[in-house]
């Protein structure tokens, strides 16, 4: 049991190590859903405001929270563009991706920005982008 | 007569090596047991409290998600049923919370502190700032305040993952310690059961070395006793009985010996002895007496002359300054009726007279072999019916549970016993016996001689 949950634990914490090569995904049609408790995804208007998110305090996510939108579980959205291995988040030790989209629904339809690859959908049939993955 | 106590020596350290180590071994095996049952009760407590911690943990997150959940079904529907979740987590969210702290800085995780103060203080705030304002309608813009829940929301996921983290590399530790411990226990156990297997076979081949050499010797004594073996020749005008009794099977062969010899006609030559220390050596001297006091007496009619000329030689002879002997020779003249006697030391001797009073004939000189003194001879006079009783030690020496000494008994049990010569020998045998409890530490030799026949003290 506990070395179940030790690998699940390690699994979250280096999973990312092994992830999609998101620049091919460029065009693709994706859906917006995180995977913490909280299923709205912040979209952030730079790459960098994402970076600063992903790795810094509550003080620092209050700073940035005016560059966000908060767009609902099941947005849609394309993907513009992707960085590899950019976002740090406080909890894994493996970096993440982070994808730019183009909103396709809800109130911002139309507005750009920045998520973290986690939080992303593969539109057809929600699957994960995660697990097409791809050593690097 | 006591042997040399060398092998019983050996085989006392022995049997105490043995209870020491035996006792050892169980002194290790409960203490070994009772440390790694107490070290185990200590791990299995911490992974109790870890798994403790874990599912607090657990129920926290579950809680902080049906609060959410709640204000989030609430914020759709202005529904005020879908707040009754969020009241309900919130009552049970503090008593969770308060025993995850302790438990934390009871196994020193510091890091895990710092995350559980920031997972409160993110929760007070989405309290304070998010769902107070929707719960009670008096927020800002709905936006920024679910903007901020989700703020929020992250940093308590994000500090739950620290805890997560801490707790199951901690419980991951505890449960290798646990193993470390139940690993060693079993390896000092193996390993004292390996010493002490390897103690126990080096004794018992030492102990079966000794009772092998022992036995052998035995053997051999036993051979030579048979070969040099104490005997007594038919006289006229005598009944005569004997017996000979070794001590216990795992004592070494003595060297007790008698002997009635004929010398002439109507003369006969009665000995005892009793020579120190058992074994080959014993024996073999038992033969070395037998012959040359037969020797001595066909060329000289005294009894203490026979001792003095034995004394002399024996030393010369034997030449070994730890034997001596303890001798009572008589010489019996069944024409006169006389019996006259010389003890070298020895002075378990009795004579019965046929009106059942008994006179013990005690010593006349010192033992032989020790130093060169003069012995002096003593007659007496004898009449049918009367029985010279000789003796070796085993008798008068032998012992009760009460450590009390047959001694004292053995005159009143002779002045009871009127029989043959061999009912008397038969009837000591087994009051002595059933007085040790068939214990019998040292060897005992006795001849008895009844007196038939002989002439009238007025004739």
């Amino acid at each position: 049991m506990r070395s179940a949950a030790l690998l699940a634990l390690l699994f979250a914490l280096f999973g990312s190590a092994a992830h999609a090569d998101c620049s091919s995904l460029q065009g693709r049609q994706v859906i917006l859903t995180s995977n913490s408790y909280d299923p709205d995804v912040f979209v952030w208007d730079t790459k960098q405001r994402l970076i600063d998110y992903s790795a810094g305090n509550y003080q620092m996510g209050r700073q940035l929270l005016p560059h966000a939108l908060l767009a609902r579980a099941g947005t849609r959205g394309i993907v513009t563009s992707c960085g590899v291995n950019i976002v740090h988040l406080r909890t894994r030790f493996a970096p993440s991706d982070a994808v730019s989209i183009k909103l396709a629904s809800g109130p911002y339809r139309g507005r750009y920005g920045w998520v973290l690859a986690d939080d992303v959908r593969s539109a057809g049939g929600f699957r994960f982008l995660r697990p097409v993955t791809k050593h690097r | 007569m006591k042997g040399f106590p060398l092998r019983s020596i050996f085989r006392s350290a022995g049997t105490l090596t043995a209870t020491a180590i035996l006792i050892f071994a169980l002194i290790v095996a409960v203490s070994g047991t009772f440390s790694t049952r107490a070290e185990l009760h200590r791990a299995f407590e911490r992974e109790m409290r870890i798994q403790t911690g874990q599912l607090s943990l657990e129920s926290l997150l579950k809680l902080q998600l049906d609060e959410e959940t709640s204000v989030r079904g609430y914020t759709i529907t202005h529904d005020d049923a879908f707040l009754q979740p969020y009241f309900a987590a919130a009552a049970k969210f503090s008593p969770l919370d308060a025993g995850l702290g302790p438990l934390l800085r009871a196994e020193n995780l510091s890091q895990a502190s710092a995350a559980l103060e920031d997972f409160r203080s993110a929760h007070a705030a989405w309290h304070r700032d998010v769902a107070d304002p929707i719960v009670h309608s008096r927020g800002g813009p709905q936006l920024d305040l679910e903007k901020r829940g989700k703020l929020l929301i992250d940093q308590e996921r994000t500090d739950a993952t620290v805890l997560e983290a801490a707790l199951a590399q901690r419980a991951d530790q505890v449960g290798q310690q646990t193993q470390d411990a139940i690993n060693y226990s079993l390896y000092v156990r193996a390993f004292w059961l390996v010493v002490f297997g390897l103690l126990a076979i080096l004794f018992n081949m030492y102990r079966s070395r000794l009772n092998r050499e022992l036995e052998e010797e035995r053997t051999v004594t036993q051979t030579l006793q048979r070969a040099f073996e104490s005997e007594f020749e038919p006289i006229e005008g005598s009944d005569v009985g004997s017996m000979y009794i070794s001590a216990d099977v795992h004592a070494a062969v003595g060297g007790d010996m008698f002997d009635l010899y004929k010398l002439g006609d109507h003369r006969a030559l009665a000995l005892i002895a009793d020579v120190s220390g058992k074994g080959v050596d014993a024996a073999v001297l038992t033969a070395f007496i037998k012959f040359t006091i037969r020797g001595i007496a066909l060329r000289r009619g005294d009894p203490a002359d026979i001792l003095s000329e034995f004394n002399t030689a024996f030393p010369r002879t034997v030449r070994n300054p730890y034997l001596f002997v303890s001798m009572f020779v008589a010489i019996i003249d069944f024409q006169k009726g006389s019996l006259a006697y010389a003890s070298g030391g020895h002075d378990s001797v009795y004579l019965r007279r046929s009106d059942a009073s008994v006179e013990q004939l005690m010593p006349t000189g010192p033992i032989l072999g020790v130093m060169e003194e003069a012995f002096e001879s003593r007659t007496l006079e004898i009449e049918a019916g009367d029985t010279l009783l000789l003796a070796t030690d085993g008798l008068t020496e032998a012992r009760n549970a009460a450590g009390r000494f047959y001694a004292d008994d053995v005159a009143s049990i002779v002045s009871q016993t009127n029989g043959t010569a061999q009912h008397t020998v038969e009837v000591l045998t087994q009051r002595v016996l059933e007085y040790t409890g068939n214990h019998m530490t040292d060897d005992l030799a006795m001849l008895a001689v009844r007196f038939e026949g002989l002439p009238a003290k007025n004739a």
